[in-house]
């Protein structure tokens, strides 16, 4: 856990005038984050903003009750995974919530994305991303849809830029193994 | 496909239209307004609990500390012979003297026995005697040997030895 995340923790958990404004800090900072990784799940506005809500409230709650083992970005990736999830779940709307914009792009010239939706995609995509152990899925996150710079990712996840670049690495194989698998098997899943 | 090429790189992702800062700022806000946090019940059980364990051990310890002090034996002198010590041989004698009648014949002839052979190979000489002020002279021993006809002549050099 970094410094500043520490900080965080321990001005919110005493409480008071200072705690409001630590929390404001954390959420002005990670909130964005957890935006894009929730909407890439549920691929709405309205809906990312309810959930980010339950989230908040969730950090707000229960950071008292991190103890630090591992940094703070994981343990809201974790909370961010599991309320998108449980909204998901319970509503049903995987596949009926309407797109407000699209979340990826295709490229042409693959012969396996040829004739794929980008929802079919994103959704095989997900799939993937939540088969990954938490610390790969978390790199990818911040480094292939939010498009940070390894030093950003380092000095958020207090990881080596070494082991995050092989992080990514190992990461992109295996979701690229897990796309090629799914899009070669028929009908689509 | 480009077998060069990873899949990922015909994905491309689209940049999200995050929330403004102040979106971030206000719903902040609004949760620690309206959300009380607990205070944590549970810790302060632990703590309770703690505190309580320490208290008993605490006790428990100074317990034992004074059960053994009391179980172990004095070896401090008693005060009665640190005061015969700081005593003249007249002033006890003028004690003896004036108060000898307060004492019955059974008792004065339990303190006077005579000291038994084993008491003396065991003992040393101020256990036996108990204490000999420095002020007593080697000519007042003498005095008091002839007095009560003792002839060091007739004691052998065991005997002696004790002195």
């Amino acid at each position: 856990m970094t410094e500043r995340d520490h900080k965080w923790r321990d001005t919110i958990q005493k409480g008071g005038g200072k705690a409001e404004k630590a929390f404001q800090d954390l959420t002005k900072f990670y909130g964005p984050k957890l935006y894009t990784q929730v909407y890439k799940m549920v691929k709405n506005d309205s809906y990312t903003k309810d959930i980010l809500q339950e989230i908040f409230i969730k950090i707000w709650l229960n950071i008292g009750k991190f103890e630090g083992k591992s940094s703070l970005y994981s343990w809201l990736y974790r909370i961010a995974h599991n309320e998108a999830l449980s909204f998901l779940n319970k509503e049903k709307r995987k596949s009926s919530i309407s797109l407000d914009q699209n979340i990826i792009e295709l490229i042409p010239g693959s012969k396996e994305l040829q004739g794929k939706g980008t929802d079919e995609i994103l959704s095989l995509l997900n799939q993937a991303i939540a088969n990954l152990p938490e610390k790969q899925a978390l790199v990818f996150e911040l480094k292939y849809f939010q498009n940070l710079s390894y030093k950003e990712i380092q000095e958020i996840t207090k990881t080596s830029q070494g082991s995050l670049k092989a992080s990514f690495h190992i990461a992109k194989e295996k979701i690229s193994n897990f796309l090629i698998l799914k899009l070669n098997q028929s009908p689509l899943v | 496909m480009d077998n060069k090429k990873n899949i990922l790189d015909f994905i491309k992702p689209v940049k999200t239209n995050v929330p403004k800062e102040e979106f971030f700022a206000r719903l902040a806000l609004n949760i620690a307004k309206t959300e009380q946090i607990p205070t944590n019940t549970e810790k302060n059980t632990k703590v309770r609990f703690l505190t309580f364990v320490y208290a008993a051990a605490a006790v428990l310890v100074i317990g034992f500390v004074l059960f053994q002090q009391f179980m172990s034996p004095s070896v401090q002198p008693s005060g009665y012979e640190k005061y015969l010590a700081k005593l003249s041989p007249n002033e006890i004698l003028e004690y003896v003297e004036s108060n000898i009648d307060d004492y019955s014949e059974d008792e004065l002839i339990d303190a006077s026995l005579p000291i038994t052979e084993e008491e003396m190979e065991s003992a040393s000489f101020t256990e036996v005697f108990g204490y000999i002020p420095e002020d007593v002279k080697k000519e007042t021993l003498e005095q008091y040997l002839d007095e009560d006809f003792i002839n060091l002549n007739d004691f052998d050099e065991n005997e002696l030895l004790i002195f």
